[in-house]
């Protein structure tokens, strides 16, 4: 009777192994063509200089519409705290320029624990950025218990008042716990996209995470380096199978960037190592420029941790020029992003006053390119 | 997870719990019964409690093979004559899983290069792993252990809740659990 049942359960999953088999779809490896991107203005604009009234605000990301863009950021009392939210400004182009909403909530913990598949407790509210595979979605770094290193990244299905939806992506065995986002989504040929995560937990690492068409996990990809912590990687597209990736090290000690590339777009990454580029333990931003050159915003000079500063590289990432600088005067300049708008012009945004607000850019590539190997001030 | 199989499952968890107490004072059967009914009414009843949320946070993915060991400890307290029929975990197999599993966890943690975590999104790989341990199973006459592989493949291909299929079939809180049993049978 035993022996029957098991030969039965046996025979089921035999079944549900065709069933699994069949129904399989093969993951597209060849990154999207990257577009030239346009000279744009021959200018630099400041469209919101934000200074938070609750202690911290932190983390900026840029979310790409029709009519614009908006940025998200977290805030609160301090970082990983147990009163941080999502906060959001939109800005719209106008016929007199581009036109900024009032900051207001967009993310809360409780409405989001509400939206949660399970229903569950959520104490705070890390880095978050746009899910591009699907319409008014975001990938947040969600803390139900401990800090950063027992984080998970949820799916937020965002409707009108926030939330409506939100499951935590399957990365880790570890309880779930450990992975976060920072840098934006990688788009593939076939239409879907990946998203740059890291693990931070035990042996840091980066990973590139692959979807299935109704956005569940299908595979992850690792970016490691023995010795090292690399986190929160910038991955930049070469062609369709090459691509860079630039990490931050989270040891403090080394004070550098670290970078590994991949051939085979992204199903294996190269032993990550450090590079001759400062940094003082923070992340950058990257932006292909569509001609064979990379546009970054990093804290790469170590003589002025504090400032930010663009600079491109000809040579896929190995040596850079500085371009343009934005001073820390109040503070670091932390956790820059940068995205390619309509018309040529690229948006930047980053934290301010070390993670007390945030600021807003949008510049032409013209005006970026002009100020090749003069460093000029940024602030315009 | 759906919700309301994440919320069984930890009802289940709970049931267990409170059978483990009500076992200083009730007779097995009865406190199998009172813990399972209490679990559930409390999970299901609280719900939307700040307690049971982060109860459910904590846990996530519950998988099956947390509850049906809960229900399998029950069952044979309640009914030892069960035990033929449910299977013996073998001691030796005990050992394996306190060894192996932090191996696997250590290396999903990246102190190895190899990832055994990302064969859990693969069909095939899972076929395969599924198959060997029904084989497995069925030469040890371990029901429950067929039961524990199946039940994960199925909700794994039915696309409830966890994309890979490990987090099904493994928590984290199995290793205590097996650790504890091996350490009773010790002592």
């Amino acid at each position: 009777m035993i022996t029957a049942a098991i030969t039965g359960l046996t025979a089921l999953s035999l079944g549900l192994s065709v069933w699994g088999l069949r129904r399989a779809t093969r993951l597209g490896w060849e990154f999207a063509p990257v577009t030239p991107i346009a000279p744009g203005p021959d200018g630099c604009q400041t469209l919101l200089e934000y200074h938070s009234q609750l202690g911290q605000a932190h983390s900026p990301s840029i979310l790409r519409r029709a009519d614009g863009f908006s940025v998200l950021w977290f805030e609160g009392s301090a970082e990983a705290q147990a009163d941080v939210d999502i906060y959001e400004v939109s800005f719209a182009k106008a016929p007199q320029g581009w036109q900024a909403s009032a900051p207001e909530l967009r993310v809360g913990r409780e409405a989001l624990g509400r939206a949660m598949v399970p229903r569950q407790l959520v104490v705070t509210l890390g880095n978050t950025i746009e899910d591009e595979a699907r319409r008014a979605a975001l990938f947040s770094t969600v803390v139900s218990v401990g800090g950063w290193a027992a984080a998970s990244v949820a799916r937020l299905i965002m409707g009108p008042g926030g939330p409506v939806r939100a499951e935590k992506l399957s990365l880790s065995p570890m309880l779930n716990r450990s992975a976060l986002v920072k840098s934006p989504m990688v788009a593939y040929a076939d239409g879907s996209h990946a998203l740059p995560a890291y693990f931070e937990m035990g042996q840091m690492h980066g990973l590139l995470v692959r979807f299935h068409d109704d956005g569940r996990v299908a595979d992850t990809r690792r970016m490691d380096g023995p010795g090292l912590n690399p986190i929160q990687p910038m991955v930049v597209p070469l062609d369709a199978r090459r691509a860079v990736a630039f990490l931050r090290d989270f040891d403090v000690r080394r004070g550098c960037l670290l970078r590994c590339e991949t051939e085979d777009g992204g199903q294996s990454w190269s032993t990550v190592e450090t590079t001759d580029i400062a940094n003082p333990s923070s992340p950058v931003a990257a932006l292909p420029l569509g001609d064979g050159r990379i546009l970054m915003a990093a804290n790469d000079d170590p003589e002025a941790p504090a400032d930010l500063c663009l600079s491109i590289s000809a040579d896929e990432g190995r040596t850079w020029q500085r371009c343009r600088r934005f001073e820390g005067k109040s503070g670091g300049l932390r956790y820059p992003m940068l995205r390619e708008l309509a018309e040529g012009e690229i948006a930047l945004c980053y934290s301010v006053g070390t993670k007390t607000g945030i600021c807003v850019q949008v510049m032409g590539r013209a005006w970026i390119e002009a100020g090749l190997g003069t460093s000029a001030e940024g602030t315009p | 997870m759906t919700d309301r199989l994440s919320t069984l499952y930890l009802g289940v968890l709970l049931g267990w719990l409170l059978f483990s107490g009500f076992l200083w004072v009730a007779r097995p059967d009865q406190a199998a019964l009172a813990g399972l009914v209490l679990g559930l009414g409390l999970v299901m009843g609280l719900r939307r409690h700040m307690v049971i949320g982060g109860a459910m946070a904590v846990l996530e993915p519950i998988g099956v093979v947390l509850p049906l060991l809960a229900l399998r400890h029950m069952a044979l307290a309640a009914c030892p004559d069960l035990a033929p029929w449910l299977g013996q975990w073998q001691s030796w197999e005990l050992a394996a899983i306190v060894l192996l599993y932090p191996l696997f966890l250590a290396a999903s943690m990246g102190v190895w290069r190899a990832e055994p975590y990302r064969l859990g999104y693969h069909p095939m790989p899972v076929a395969v792993m599924v198959l060997i341990l029904c084989l497995y199973a069925l030469a040890t006459g371990n029901l429950s252990l067929a039961l524990i592989v199946v039940a994960g493949q199925v909700q794994w291909v039915l696309r409830r809740g966890s994309s890979n299929w490990f987090d099904h079939v493994l928590h984290v809180f199995v290793l205590p659990v097996a650790a504890i049993e091996l350490v009773s049978r010790l002592w």
